[in-house]
């Protein structure tokens, strides 16, 4: 009978593949945990970002109200109307208006134009814009050139 | 004898295989509970971050006046419920990763100044245990309007 016995190909457990599996297996599901955990990180990380982000404008907006209510104050208050956006924090502009910035994050501001008639002010412009400047990479020649 | 060593080979590789299998389990689990409570904490973020903003943009649109912004919110949150004099609000929110519903409480706050009102409105997030989960406060100066005559 033993002379009759053929071995028909390779094993499953003598040459250890079953090990090889099943490491492959582990290494498998650990990559998987990993991956999830680095999607899960970023995701927080973007969230904390939208959050702050919103947070920072609702600051600035805090203190654009606080900086026009010191203004009102000044300007009902008899003072002259120069001295009373100065004191609120105005600087006069090129083109006649008084602006105020508020910084809102780390690379933008809340900009707020105004002009002044006896004791009262008008918003003329209110402007979320980025503080840094951007420099624009044009050596790929992304866009079509104009045939003009 | 070479039956029974192969056998034995074939019983520890067994043994090692579901021992080294069931501690990468347990591992990839802590690492997946981990990653699942970021989401969490991820999503409720967003929730909060929407909050805001949709009271942020009633209020500025109504130039803080209470009444106006709390109708503006009825629209976005219909089950918004204010206080007789609006001077306060509540609203139950759902947010991730807690158990039961959040409760935003919107207080108006107001003092005049110079030709107008700096109004003020403070939002708290609570947990159902009432633990404080978020506060912040927003501000806005609305200008008394000009008379005709004047």
């Amino acid at each position: 009978m033993r002379e009759h016995e053929k071995n028909t190909g390779v094993r499953f457990g003598a040459s250890g593949i079953s090990l090889i599996l099943v490491l492959f297996g582990i290494v498998a599901m650990l990559l998987l945990a990993v991956l999830s955990l680095s999607a899960a990180q970023a995701s927080l990380r973007l969230s904390k970002r939208c959050l702050s982000s919103e947070e920072n404008y609702a600051a600035a907006k805090k203190e654009e109200a606080s900086a026009l209510a010191k203004l009102s104050s000044l300007l009902t208050s008899g003072e002259d109307e120069k001295a009373a956006l100065s004191d609120a924090g105005f600087s006069e502009g090129e083109d006649g208006t008084w602006q105020v910035s508020f910084p809102c994050g780390e690379s933008q501001a809340l900009t707020v134009a105004v002009l002044v008639e006896k004791d009262r002010y008008e918003i003329v412009s209110e402007t979320t814009g980025s503080t840094e400047e951007v420099t624009y990479d044009t050596s790929l020649p992304v866009l079509k050139k104009s045939r003009n | 004898m070479h039956r029974r060593s192969n056998s034995s080979l074939l019983l520890a590789e067994l043994i090692l295989s579901i021992f080294f299998f069931l501690a990468a389990a347990a591992i990839s689990v802590r690492i997946f509970a981990a990653a699942a409570k970021y989401e969490d904490v991820a999503k409720q973020n967003q929730q909060l971050s929407l909050l805001l903003r949709n009271c942020e943009e009633s209020f500025d649109a109504a130039a803080g006046d209470p009444e106006k912004t709390l109708q503006g919110l009825l629209v976005l949150y219909p089950d918004l419920s204010a206080a007789a004099d609006d001077s306060s609000a509540t609203l139950p929110v759902d947010l991730a990763g807690e158990d039961g519903e959040s409760t935003l409480t919107l207080t108006f706050s107001g003092e005049s100044e110079g030709t107008g009102t700096l109004h003020r409105l403070a939002l708290s997030v609570t947990a159902p245990d009432g633990d404080a989960l978020y506060q912040t406060e927003l501000s806005s100066f609305e200008q008394e309007a000009q008379d005709a005559g004047t």
